[in-house]
């Protein structure tokens, strides 16, 4: 069974979640490229775009972009009473752009390093991972279990096969790490 | 020249994006932008600034 951790209960009122969205664009000359994007809700995004094998480093310094600017928050003017106002209710609360940061906020924006959070770097359990329920037994138990990460092999290989790869000049295939 | 995006009082630099993909990410992040009003702006030095605003809708 799966270890559910409640991400909410821990999250301060003023604090609001922070969305990044990664969209891989076609393939040009066998070379992908993504487009990131990251905001909290009712902010402009920060927009990087660069390599697929950069997508790591990409997904970071839009993380850390955003947490260093000041809030975009968007508004807008209302046609029928001609007056202004953020896209979102919570944003109503405050001045777009002028919000104070909390002394507790855990990044300052300072340096390229990004924020620690306690239990962060926990790895991702067996439990996520789709596989087969199997008991180990008896031999046969093994040989069906053997026969099941062979199969996922040989789909992920088939998977990898289909996709398009990064080539460089010489048309050689390069590894996206 | 540049491209750019307007929402509201906030602008944002296309870069290499289309508008196509422009209104996509907008979408995405602005969801009462999923099928935006567009007006484009073209400045005497060649900037492009596209106006994304959200459609009205008819009541009834």
């Amino acid at each position: 069974m799966s270890k559910k951790k409640s991400v909410a209960s821990s999250q301060k009122p003023d604090e609001k979640a922070l969305t990044i969205i990664t969209t891989i664009l076609p393939p040009k000359k066998g070379v992908r490229r993504l487009v990131i994007s990251a905001a909290p809700e009712g902010e402009m995004p920060v927009v990087l775009t660069g390599a697929f094998s950069d997508r790591h480093a990409l997904m970071d310094r839009a993380y850390a972009a955003v947490l260093r600017r000041d809030p975009q928050v968007v508004t807008v003017k209302d046609m029928m009473t001609g007056n202004s106002k953020s896209i979102t209710a919570d944003a109503d609360e405050e001045e777009p752009g002028n919000r104070e940061p909390d002394k507790d906020e855990p990044f300052k924006g300072e340096g390229e390093e990004l924020p620690a959070i306690e239990g962060d770097d926990v790895a991702a359990e067996i439990s996520d991972i789709s596989l087969p329920e199997i008991a180990a037994t008896d031999e046969a138990a093994d040989k069906r279990i053997d026969d099941a990460f062979d199969l996922s092999l040989e789909a992920a290989r088939e998977m990898d096969a289909s996709l398009p790869h990064k080539r460089d000049d010489d048309g050689d295939e390069v590894d996206d790490g | 020249m540049a491209n750019k995006i307007k929402y509201g009082d906030r602008e944002l630099d296309m870069g290499e994006l289309t508008l196509e993909q422009a209104k996509q990410l907008m979408a995405r992040h602005f969801p009462e932008l999923a099928d935006p009003q567009v007006d484009k702006k073209e400045a005497k030095n060649g900037d492009v600034t596209y106006t994304f605003t959200k459609k009205a809708g008819r009541k009834g």
